[in-house]
């Protein structure tokens, strides 16, 4: 009887030969990279294995989850065979038809204030998910990593703090907190040490809120509404291009003075674009502090009020696709020099420039 | 052509967007890609289809990637999404929901007239 790995091996071999085999006709630059990908999966597909169910029924079962080999050159070229075009017409006519189904589906999932939350993420201390993060992508974090590597992974943490008796470590905080409501939510973190900056453990520990004494969840996504002090608005909208940096500020609440503060803020967003290399992208002051006298510098756009309420802990978003992604916020005794790295990085990631 | 080819072509179609939409929340190895893909009801993708999708996406410049090291096993090859496949995916999502509502107003209409 062969051992587990030797059958393994033969029929997973077996299958990227046929897959070799079907794309032997095409000619396509990612033809080399496509079957080094899918080599790849089969070995990750076999690592998830837990060993007592390596048999050869789940392992032909894993291939048989793949699909067949024949399928691989119309997805890479998306050419249709000349005798299959026809046919290929008609179905996308058809698929046209379809969009019922579909609408009803997506309906299912994104119609329902709750549906969107759930699959979101919002903002402000104490809310939410930070983008980019799963759960899944949390568990693959591993001692050791940069912080580059954390943030490849899972996205920026939402809060990050360095606490009293632990000034070489900082907790970076992906908590994710439940509706208002709910009494018990995961504690999410990852520690890094201050001298590296790199991961020391995680942990995951349920966190217990008898009183439910935190804010709800706030939708994030969707159009963002604008107010100037003369009561006028402008609405950013899932279709408009590019990035666009919202700032926040409370003048006129004794800590500075409008012209002060935004002077300041709209050199930090100068420079921020500046180190991230994104061209660009436009800045909008959002002032909503208790204030009659809102000071704009020359050049931007500035604000009294935004539809999703109160100014965030966060201090800077960034609104994208439809989407407000907030920079993380400044806490724990931490300067701003420690964030700058996530604020770059998420407005690079944003822009789609690689890291 | 009969019910299984329709919705076969119905999926191919569906696949370039759910990637593009998924590479829109976060960057994703091939594997990890498969898995949130598989998740999508109705999707009934087959595990290796990513691949060649991926590779002509990246040809067409709308992702990108790069191999890292993994301490859980070989290295990995991360996908991004540019610039041109946001846009693209936005055009896409855009086109989709034009689609939607016309077949939601053409039915209605027929509902209507049936009265």
């Amino acid at each position: 009887m062969k051992n587990e790995s030797s059958a393994w091996a033969d029929i997973s071999s077996k299958y990227l030969r046929d897959v070799e085999r079907a794309l032997a006709g095409v000619k396509h630059p990612r033809k080399s990279e496509v079957i080094e990908d899918v080599r790849a999966h089969l070995d990750e597909a076999y690592s998830n294995l837990p060993p007592e169910g390596r048999t050869e029924e789940a392992f032909r079962s894993l291939i048989e989850e793949m699909g067949p080999p024949d399928d691989y050159a119309g997805l890479l070229t998306d050419a249709d065979p000349p005798a299959r075009r026809r046919r290929y017409l008609l179905a996308a006519v058809i698929c046209l038809a379809a969009a019922t189904v579909a609408a009803w589906a997506y309906s299912a999932l994104w119609g329902s204030p709750q549906a969107r939350a759930e699959t979101l993420f919002s903002l402000g201390r104490g809310f939410s998910t930070p983008p980019f993060f799963s759960m899944k992508a949390f568990k693959a974090i591993k001692p050791g990593m940069s912080a580059d590597d954390v943030r490849n992974v899972i996205g920026c943490p939402f809060v990050r703090g360095v606490w009293s008796g632990r000034e070489a470590e900082c907790d970076w905080d992906y908590s994710d907190v439940p509706f208002s409501g709910a009494t018990v939510f995961e504690k999410l973190t990852v520690t890094l040490s201050r001298q590296t900056g790199r991961v020391i453990r995680t942990d995951a520990a349920r966190v217990s809120i008898p009183d439910g004494g935190h804010a709800p969840r706030r939708l994030v996504s969707g159009p963002l509404t604008l107010t100037r002090a003369d009561s006028s608005q402008r609405t950013l909208k899932p279709s408009d291009m590019g990035l666009f940096l919202l700032t926040f500020g409370e003048a006129g609440t004794g800590r500075m003075q409008p012209r002060e503060l935004y002077d300041y803020i709209d050199r930090s967003a100068a420079n921020l674009l500046s180190a991230s290399g994104v061209a660009g992208a436009k800045v909008i002051h959002v002032c909503c502090g208790v204030t009659t006298d809102v000071y704009a510098p020359e050049g931007s756009e500035t604000y009294t009020g935004w539809s999703l309420g109160s100014i965030p802990d966060s201090r800077l978003a960034v609104y994208a696709n439809g989407t407000t992604y907030f920079v993380p916020p400044i806490y724990g005794g931490l300067s701003e020099e420690d964030f700058k790295q996530d604020q770059i990085w998420l407005l690079r990631k944003l822009a789609g420039v690689s890291h | 052509m009969t019910l299984h080819n329709w919705k076969t072509q119905l999926r191919k179609g569906l696949l370039d967007l759910c990637v593009l939409n998924l590479l829109s929340t976060r960057e994703y190895y091939g594997y990890d890609l498969v898995q949130d893909l598989k998740t999508i009801d109705g999707l009934q993708m087959r595990e290796g289809n990513v691949y060649p999708i991926l590779g002509r996406l990246e040809e067409e410049g709308l992702v990108t990637s790069d191999v890292r090291r993994s301490d859980s096993g070989p290295p990995r090859r991360y996908f991004h999404i540019t610039v041109a496949g946001r846009k693209a995916a936005e055009a896409m999502n855009e086109h989709w929901e034009e689609i939607n509502r016309a077949v939601r107003s053409a039915k209605a209409a027929r509902i209507g007239g049936a009265r």
